[in-house]
Parts: structure tokens; sequence; C-alpha cells
């Protein structure tokens, strides 16, 4: 166990190598760099400044060692577009945000999701599964900045009962929304993952009650309410594990959508700011950051699936 | 695959542990309130660090001891709001850090050495007067005594200096030094990093006497300094660039001083009742709070935003501002930077190296049905030319008006002399526009399809990064074929918007009599009506040789909420235009909130 | 998968096998599937509006009133049912609606169909190989997949359509680099739990190649799941060419694409709401027709459900 989650992690830091090199070399290559003129060509020399200031005019090879030998020691640069701070500052400030209305989201989605796609399951074909296999189809297919954007407009313009966004700047303290500015992003936000996790629930169980076993214990005459708690949900959330891992990383690294219709100060501006303005230390470190994330994701739900499931061997990757 | 007789743990119990651990953490909107405990209402903030006129008893009555308009709103209620874009990249209160990447509320924090009335005419501001030595290249600024910055020191000339060796400095690789380059002496070699900051060719004799001097005769340098934003000499030297960033650090010399700067969160100033300049602000504070651009028409009609300007408006929110007997009203129109939308193109390479194939570009483009139907006649009007008419030099009588009307059958006929009739043989085009925002995609669009529809020819139109798009014009040659853009200008002077016509600017067009035009009327001193009839020709010769196809200039405006008031945004111009002005910075002094 | 494979029905799927008997199942097994399809009343309502949706593209310049690109600038943004000339209004430039969501259907259909081709003939033979192969084929295609999928896929594709540029081709090219990751982890997945089954090894043994193993026994029987896979491909590319599209990079105009005419509108949208509304409806009614028909095809073609 400990060996191959140590060759799993040795695989992680080898992946993380390749997303910086590919990273470093895409930035690269597209036009434009960060200090570009916005009306007329900077005079050659002034040009030539700037790429010296920040060390661009070195051949590429030596700025991605440097650069990397900086990261070995935790120093991931200054940030172009907020010279004031270091690059791990502005992501640690802002990814708290981030992380606290990812965190929500993942409860609120995952709870109601599960719940739903068992109800739904139970009740197949009734009415209810019709309600939730379309509204499900529903989230899928609508962006959740469609969803932000109505949820503003009926909730906070014409209702006026929450605020149009922002976050924690004071209108709890002044009582009038009941520190109610989390609740619209975080139900815009979940409403895409929830949906999605209602469907595989639904599948899942679905697939469990028409399994011998469930027959089996149905037929010994075990209490409705024990086959389901027992045998069917146990059984079915398993496989899921595989399935909802990945939404995780996703949700903690925030959208640009939602945190910027909800006036959230958190880190998915950054994904296309940083874009933008070819601000190259704060893309690498988001890169690397997205690409750590997944791959502790993924070990971790490979780790967790032996653990529910012994049948699963770590040493062979078959299966997955 | 989905049998798992003998699962030790199920997913649901992790899942209960999971909220359980987050049912202990703090309440999800009470944490980030507790993190920022400085953070509450804005205009508690205001009132707990302007300790004056509040206490003196009198409600209108400011800082300063001046007293509100009979219809103003009680000094405590003179907070003016503002919307900041969360998205925009943003870094410095100060112009001479860098001009493209300023936050919002920028710039109140000392005053330039002149200011400009509504007539765009330069009077004094931190200046008093000044005077050009006969030679035309030394230019003295006599500073008004008695300005102070709000840690009490005096304002003097050095500060300028020190401002502008900083802005020169090759270390600092400031984003505006071409404004400067070839106009003030030793600059450019200071840029380059040649000779050092200090032979830079803007001095200070005494401490109240700026001496600029310039490469050649530049009439319009008292314009220009309409961007000679301030820095303090002592602060910079001590803090560094970023001082205006922390309140702890930072340092005013104009009508308002740093309060916070919580960058996604919000920005507040406060009155500076050290100010002694020539625009004594009514306002009691600004605050700008950070939002998503496309939510702060709703902020607006909200009433937590006392101003949007016409960029943040789309192509709704004007239906029904213009619908809205209120809102109509108080949509201030103004010129803004004159700002001209218009395509390029390569004319060094087929097929527009063929005059004939731009006229009949130029005259496939039925600009005044797109102004009035696609754009809107509130945000635009069709363009023959470079200069929006009111400006320096502009075509005010549609003199050239006949060298890129809309005339299909004309256009057809130019076409066909490039030995292209009806379209035959001419190759598919992609016209570039530059990350431009819906209405102007729509805009573009439309001119695509007047030009295809007219000529026959195919052209896509791709919306492309700035970055990219930037890039590729600058390239020597250029990448771009035929692309579309905008110019607004930087001071008020043929010179700024013909400028960057000449063949060293960023256009692929050369024509050597208008380089010549440009170069010898710019420094032209002593005869004013010989330097505006000279640019006046070169612009001619920029429509006839079809350099660009000008297709709108811009009006631009701002939707004031009906309750903000001042002579400054409210009285018209000599052309009837009352909304504000380029470059009037005594609005900030002059606007106040009414009764409401 | 499990029982399928117990129960020897993959070996019936085999196109090559000649006795009467595997050829007489080979029929059932696909009649089953269709039966059971046909019979899912929500399928075969996706499969109806997938259908009319690929009509619509296949014969657009005969079903459009209009070319999609004829701009009238004096009757711009009119409102649907207002006009029959204009049954459903026109745009911001004064092009026919309704022809521009027609010819929308055709860059959506071609987009999606394109980029699954492209998944699969890149995905397929690199998961089937890491699977079957093993070793240091697998070694280095994990690893690829590993790196492909940690990459940020909004960074990636803003950077790659940065340095090409947009355009049909372009946006067809930027989604097909990831596309294949999702096939070949599915392929490489399958192919692994079957390759130790007993016909692969009595195949084997009977002096197979390797490369008959993989294509004749492993990559059939891969099939069913490759096809559902395949259901919920086209809508995930056609959805990503919305999105490119409404970010502003992605179809050029005149060429219509509902996630363009969605990007554009939303700035009209608070008063001329058809804009935004149609192509909205196009992209949720196409995307809701694919996802029904994945799932009634992942039903009938699973093997457990056979009597």
């Amino acid at each position: 166990m400990t060996r191959y989650i140590l060759g799993r992690l040795l695989s992680l830091l080898f992946v993380l190598l390749m997303v910086s090199m590919i990273t470093f070399s895409l930035m690269h290559a597209v036009p434009g760099g960060p200090f570009d003129e916005e009306k007329q060509p900077l005079p050659p020399t002034a040009k030539a400044n700037i790429m010296r200031k920040y060390g661009l005019d070195q051949p590429y090879w030596v700025q991605y060692t440097k650069y990397m030998w900086n990261v070995v020691h935790l120093d991931f640069g200054i940030p172009y577009q907020q010279p004031t701070t270091t690059v791990t500052a502005l992501i640690s400030s802002n990814w708290q945000i981030t992380a606290q209305v990812g965190l929500m989201t993942i409860l609120f989605a995952f709870s109601t999701g599960i719940t739903l796609g068992i109800v739904a399951a139970y009740n197949q074909n009734s009415w209810i599964d019709n309600v939730v296999t379309f509204t499900a189809m529903l989230g899928i297919t609508l962006p959740n900045f469609v969803v932000g954007s109505l949820l503003i407009f009926i909730f906070a313009v014409r209702l006026d009962w929450v605020p149009m966004g922002g976050w924690g700047d004071g209108s709890c303290l002044a009582g009038r929304y009941f520190c109610s500015d989390w609740v619209l992003p975080v139900i815009a936000y979940a409403l895409t993952p929830m949906t999605v996790i209602a469907r595989y629930t639904r599948a899942s169980v679905l697939d469990v009650i028409r399994s011998d076993f469930v027959r089996t214990a149905r037929a010994k005459g075990l209490s409705e309410r024990i086959v389901m708690t027992r045998h069917v949900l146990r059984n079915a959330l398993i496989p899921m594990v595989t399935v909802l891992g990945p939404i995780i990383p996703d949700l903690i690294t925030g959208s640009i959508f939602i945190e910027s219709i909800f006036r959230i100060p958190g880190l998915g501006k950054y994904f296309v700011t940083s874009t933008f303005n070819r601000d190259y230390p704060m893309i690498m470190a988001i890169a690397l950051l997205i690409a750590l994330l997944w791959g502790l994701v993924y070990l971790l739900t490979d780790i967790m699936y032996t653990l529910v499931d012994p049948r699963v061997r770590l040493g062979s990757e078959g299966g997955r | 695959m989905n049998k798992f007789r003998n699962a030790p743990v199920s997913l649901l119990s992790v899942l209960i542990v999971l909220s359980l651990l987050l049912a202990a953490c703090p309440a999800p909107g009470a944490a980030p309130a507790a993190q920022a405990p400085a953070a509450t209402e804005a205009t508690t903030v205001v009132t707990d660090t302007t300790p004056a006129a509040a206490a003196s008893g009198d409600a209108m009555t400011t800082v300063f001891g001046t007293k509100l308009p009979d219809d103003a709103a009680p000094y405590d209620e003179q907070i003016y709001t503002t919307a900041c874009s969360n998205t925009a990249n943003m870094t410095t209160m100060d112009f001479a850090v860098s001009v493209y990447t300023r936050y919002c509320l920028s710039d109140l924090f000392q005053d330039t050495l002149i200011d400009l009335d509504k007539d765009f005419n330069v009077k004094p501001a931190s200046a008093e007067k000044w005077e050009v030595a006969a030679d035309g290249l030394t230019w003295t600024f006599h500073i008004k005594p008695g300005l102070v910055w709000s840690d009490g020191t005096p304002v003097t000339a050095h500060d300028w200096v020190a401002t502008y060796q900083y802005e020169a400095d090759p270390k600092h690789a400031w984003d505006f030094t071409w404004f400067y380059a070839g106009v003030i002496k030793n600059w450019d070699e200071v840029v380059a990093g040649e000779v050092p900051s200090t032979t830079l060719g803007i001095t200070a004799p005494d401490d109240l006497s700026l001496q600029i001097v310039t490469t050649k005769p530049f009439p319009p340098l008292p314009g220009m300094m309409k961007f000679s934003f301030l820095m303090q000499k002592a602060a910079l030297e001590k803090y560094g660039p970023f001082y205006n960033n922390d309140p702890k650090t930072s340092v005013s010399a104009g009508p308002f001083k740093l309060v916070s700067l919580e960058p996604g969160k919000k920005i507040v100033l406060t009155a500076n009742e050290t100010y002694k300049g020539f625009r004594q602000p009514r306002l009691k504070g600004y605050v700008g709070i950070f939002m998503d651009l496309s939510q702060a028409f709703e902020s607006f009609k909200k009433g937590e935003i006392n101003d949007i300007g016409y960029e943040t408006l789309t192509p709704a929110d004007f239906e029904l501002i213009q619908k809205d007997p209120v809102l109509s009203k108080n949509y201030l129109r103004g010129f803004g930077d004159f700002r001209t939308d218009y395509l390029l193109f390569d004319t060094f390479n087929p097929p527009f190296n063929d005059l004939n194939v731009r006229k009949a570009f130029a005259h496939a483009v039925d600009r005044e049905a797109i102004v009035k139907n696609v754009y809107g006649e509130i945000k635009a009007m069709p363009a023959y030319a470079m200069l929006m008419p009111g400006f320096p030099s502009s075509d005010t009588k549609g003199d050239l008006k006949q060298y890129q009307n809309y005339d299909c059958a004309a256009a057809q006929k130019y076409l066909a002399d490039a030995g292209f009739a009806e379209g035959k043989g001419f190759p598919s085009l992609e016209l570039w526009l530059r990350n431009e925002q819906p209405a102007l995609q729509a805009v573009f669009q439309a001119v695509a399809a007047s030009i295809a529809d007219c000529l026959k020819v195919q052209i896509e139109v791709s919306n492309k990064d700035q970055k990219v798009y930037m890039d590729s014009l600058n390239a020597k040659p250029t990448k771009i074929t035929i692309g579309a853009i905008s110019y607004g200008m930087d001071y008020l002077d043929p010179t700024n918007m013909l400028g960057i016509w000449v063949s060293t600017g960023r256009h692929s067009w050369k024509n050597e009599e208008f380089d010549k035009l440009i170069a010898e009327a710019t420094p032209l001193v002593g005869d004013a009506a010989k330097r505006d009839q000279m640019f006046r020709d070169a612009e001619k010769i920029l429509v006839d040789d079809v350099g660009g196809v000008f297709i709108d200039h811009r009006w631009q405006g701002t939707l004031y909420q009906p309750y903000v008031q001042g002579d400054s945004i409210r009285v018209p111009d000599s052309n009837g235009i009352s909304g504000p002005h380029w470059g009037n910075d005594w609005v900030n002094g002059n606007i106040y909130i009414a009764k409401h | 998968m499990e029982n399928a494979n117990r129960a020897g029905l993959p070996v019936a799927l085999q196109p090559s096998v000649k006795t009467p008997v595997a050829a007489q199942k080979y029929r059932t097994l696909w009649q089953d599937a269709m039966r059971r399809f046909l019979r899912n009343r929500l399928a075969v309502f996706g499969l109806i509006i997938v259908l009319f949706f690929l009509f619509l593209a296949v014969f657009a310049n005969l079903i459009a009133p209009y070319p999609y690109d004829k701009a009238n600038f004096a009757q711009v943004r009119m409102f649907p049912f207002k006009n029959w000339a204009h049954p459903l209004g026109t745009d911001e430039i004064g092009r026919d609606y309704l022809s521009r969501l027609i010819y929308g259907a055709r860059t959506s259909m071609t987009v999606g169909i394109i980029i699954q081709l492209i998944a699969l003939s890149i995905g397929v033979p690199m998961g089937g190989l890491a699977g079957y192969l093993g070793g240091k084929v697998d070694f280095v295609v994990t690893r690829l997949i590993e790196v492909m999928t940690a990459f940020p896929g909004l960074l990636f594709a803003i950077l790659i359509v940065s340095v090409w540029g947009g355009g049909f081709w372009k946006v067809i090219l930027a989604l097909s680099i990831t596309s294949w990751i999702g096939i070949a982890r599915l392929v490489r997945g399958q192919v692994l739990s079957l390759r130790e089954k007993e016909y692969v090894e009595a195949a084997r043994s009977l002096g197979a190649t390797s490369r008959n193993i993989l294509f004749r026994h492993l990559v059939p029987n891969a099939l069913s799941p490759l096809l559902v896979a395949v259901s919920f491909g086209i809508p995930g590319a056609i959805f990503g060419e919305a999105g490119l599209s409404f970010l502003g990079i992605g179809i050029n105009d005149p060429i219509a694409s509902w996630g363009k005419m969605v990007g554009i509108s939303g700035a009209y949208a608070k008063v001329y709401w058809h804009l935004a509304l149609f192509p909205t409806l196009a992209i949720a009614l196409l995307m809701l027709g694919f996802s029904f028909v994945g799932d009634g095809l992942r039903d009938a073609l699973d093997p457990k459900f056979i009597e």
C-alpha cells in the first residue's frame, strides 16, 4: 500500500513536470506578451527594458529552469497583474473564499443530488422520476451563468430578498439580508453537479435494485427499510466514488462565471485575466495548482475505492 | 461490476462525516466578515476618519468650511458610489506607475499642471501660469504657492521632476513612455538607458518653477500636461511606487485621500481636508464597488451606484433608457476621447495594395443605415474621416464625405477596375476584431455584410484576443490583412489623432506627402491657421488614398442618477453638449448629491 | 459486463465468425437491443429530436427561407411571430433568425460528429493498444492521459484558440485535442478487463496475432460502452463549440453558430428576448435529445437486462 502510494505520488510529480512544461511552452507560443502596448508600439529600447526587468529577455530554457528552481523553493514569483503581492499570497487569499463557496456547493449538490437520485430510482417511471429526470436534463443543458443571472434578476432585483452580490462586505452586520450573500451563488453553482449526481445515483440505485442479492434479501423477508439502507444504498453509492471524485477539484477551484456575476473576490477570475493579460507567473501557478488537485483527487478516490471494495487491489490499475 | 456485497464502509457515512466537519466550521456568511473587520458600511468608515465638519453641527458645511448648494443632501450623505470592474487588470492608483492598469477612482490624489474647460481650452490648475522661451523649446511652469501634501509637506517642482524621472526610468519600463517620445529632451535616451535620468529635459530651477525642454518646438505641450499626474518625491523614495495602494503609506495632494483599498471588494476615498487646489470637493467621499459590469445596470437601477458609463450599457439597456423619461434625461452624451471606429488594411500586399480595391471597400459600407439601425444614433454618428467633428481641424462641413460615402455602384465599378468584376477571383478575407463587445461585434458584422453584399466577396468576421490582435498589427510586416479597430485621442491636437497614420506608426499604409505634412505641421509655431490647414490637407490625403475606411465616431456618455448635480455635467458647452468632457478634472470638485 | 462475458455473448459479436448459430445470436443481440430501445419512450423521443436536427442540418439550404448571411439593415431585431416574412424575427443586423437557427444545426452537427470521429480514431487505437500490450506502451499512454486530464481545460482551450485563432476547422482542432482522452481511458479499461477472459485466451492459444485479437475480439466487445460514450460525446463537443463561440473565440461570423448567437445576444436579451431564447432552446433541445438517446442506448445494450 505504502509502496503503491509512493509510486503514485512519483507519477504525480511527473505529471506536474509535464504540465509545467506544456503550459510554459504554450503560453510563450501564444502571440502577445505581458507588457504589450495597448495603443502604440513602444520604442524598441523601452520594450527591451521591460523584458529585461522581468527576465523575459533570456532564452526560454533559462527562464524555465529558473522558474522551476524557484518553485522547488516554494517561490512562485510576483504576479504581473498585482505587483505589490506574491503569487502565493494572491492565490491563498483568493482561494480561501473560492474554497468556501466550493465546499458549500459540494455539500449542497451532493446531499440534494443523492436524495433526488434515490427518490427517483425508487419511484421509477412515476411522475416524480420524470420530474427529476427532466430537471436533471435542464441542469445539464443550462449553463450556470444563465442560471446565475436569472436568480439575481428574480430574487435580488425583483423580490429584493437577497443582495445583488458581494461577499462578507458588511451586509451581515447590517442585518438586512441575514448573511445570505452565499445563497444564490451556491444554488447557481450547485445546479449542474447536483443534477449530474442525481442522474448517476438514480442509474446506480436502479442497477442494484435489480440485482440478485437484493431480490434474495427481499425474499428473505427483510423489511424494505433494511434492504434499502443495508443493501441498496451501500452498494449503489460505492461505484459513484469514481464518478464524483473528479467533480470536486472543479468546484473548489471556482467558476469565473459564478464569481464575477455574484461579485465574489475569488480565484476564478484569475483563470481568465491571467490568460488575457499573459500573466506568466499566475498562469503557471494556477495550472500547477489544478494539476496537483486533480492528481490528489484521483489518488484519493483510488485509495477510497480499495477501502470500500477490498476486491480491488491497488497494485493492478485495471478495472478503473 | 456493480456488486459489492461486502462493502465495509458506505459512502453515505463518509458524506455524513464530511458534513459534520463542515458544520463545525463557522457560519459561512459570517466567516469572511469576521476576517475583515475593517469592512463595515462605507459611510461609517468615512465618518470615522473625518473628524471635522460633522462635529461643527452644521450638516450643510464641508470639511473645507464651504457651504453646500441649497438643494444638496446633508454633507454626511455626499458619498458618491461607482462601479469598478472585478475582472479588469488593475494594479495601481497612479498614472505614473501604469496608465493601462489603474484602479477605478484613480488620479484623485493630485492635480495636474493644467486643466481643461468645457470647450477644451487649457486653463491653470497646479500651475498658475506658464511661458515658452523665444526659441520655442524651453517651457517654464510656475507652480501655485501654498499647495500641500496630506502629510503637511509642501508640493514643489521637485516632486514633478522626481515623478518624470521615475516615469522615464528604464527599470520602471512605464507603459506610456511613447507619449513623450521625441518631444521631451533626452526622454528617449533615458528610456533606452543610454544616459542617467538626471539628464532629462525636466528640471526645477527653484521650488515653484518647473522647466521642460523639448527636442523641437512643440506648441501642444501645455495641453499634453493634462497627463502630468504627480507623485510625492519623499514617498516614492521611502516606500516605492505603490505607496498609494495602502492607506498607511498613501499621501495625497488632491481633493481626496485613500481610506481603504480592497481589490475585488471596494475602494473608499474621503475628502482631503488639507487640500488647497482648484477643485475643492463638495462630496464627502467616493466609494468604488467591485462588480461584474454586466450587473452594473441592475445595480444602478437599485440605487447602489451613482453613475454608469456608456461602455457598460448593453444595447438593451440603451433601449430601456431611451424609453424611460427620467433615465433618458440623465444619460448625458459627450465627445469622450473623440473615438473613431475604422477598418485598416495591409496596403503593402494584395489585394489592398490596389487603391481601387480600397476605394471599393470605402464606398461599399452603408454607414448611415448601420449607425442608425445597428449601432444606434445615441451611441455614434457616421464617419467619413478620422477626426470627429468638434475636434481641432476636423471636417465640420462635410467636405470629405465624397471620398468615402456609401455608393454601391461606384464601389462595384472600382472593384471591376481592379480586375475583380462581380467579386470574381477576389480572395476570401477574415476581418479581425480586437476583442470587441457584442454591440460592436454586431456593428462590424454589419460592415462586413454590407461589403460582402455589395461587392459579392467573402468576408468572415473573427473576434481576436486583444494581445494577439495588437501583436499581429504591430508586427512588421503586419499579419492583419483587414481589421477593425478604434482610436481615441490622448491630447487635443490633430497631431495625436493623425500622427498614428504616419508610416512609422501602427498602420501598414504609407503616403510620403501625408508623412511630410504631419512632420512639418506638428512643430509649426506662430501661424495657427497654416498649421490647421496643413492638418486638413493631410486628412484629405488619408481619406482619398484610403489609409482606412472610417465607419463611425462614437458618442460617449454617462448615465447619472437624477440627484447627481453640478454645472460641470449639467450645463452645455458651446456645441450644446452637456455631459462630462474629457480632461475636465474640476468635475470632481463640482458635482454633489441633491436631496432625493 | 461480467455477466455478458460469462453468457458467451461477446463471441457472437465477432462478425468474422461464420457458424450459423453465432450469426443468429449476433442478430438476436442487436435486435433485442433495438427492440428494447424502441420500447423506451424517452429514448425514441430523443432519437426523433436528434433525427429532426440532423434533417435540418443536411437540408438546411433547401429548408431555410433565406441565406444565412443575408442582412437587411432596415429590419434589424424584429420580434418573432409579428411578420410572417420572418416568423422568428431577425437578428442584430437584420438576418432572418429562423434561417440562422436552421444553419446553426448544420454547424453544431458537423462539429459534434467530426470531433467524435477524430476522438474515436485516436482514442480507440491508443486505449486498445495500451490495454492490450500493457508494459511500456501502457505506461506512456497512461501518463499521457494523466497529464492531459490534469491540464486545466479552460486555460488550454483559450491558449490554443489564441494561437490558432478562431474559425471552423481551428475550433474542431482545438476541441479534438482533448476529446480522445475519455475514449482512450474507456477502451483501455474495457480491454484490460476483457483480455484475461477465456475466449481471448482461447484465441491466443489458437495462434491468433495480437492485432487480430485486439481488433477482432477486444474492440468489438468494448463497442456498447463506446456507443454510449459517443452519444454523450457528440453533445459534449457541440457544447464545447458553443462555449468557445460564446466567449467570442469560436466560429466566425457570418457562419451561424448557436453558441455565438447566445453569446452576442446576451447583451440584447433584456429587450429582444427572442435573440437569446431561440438558440438556447435549440442547444438545450439537442442536448436533451442526445442525452435521452444515450440513456436509452445504455439501457438497451446492457446485457444484464436480457431475460
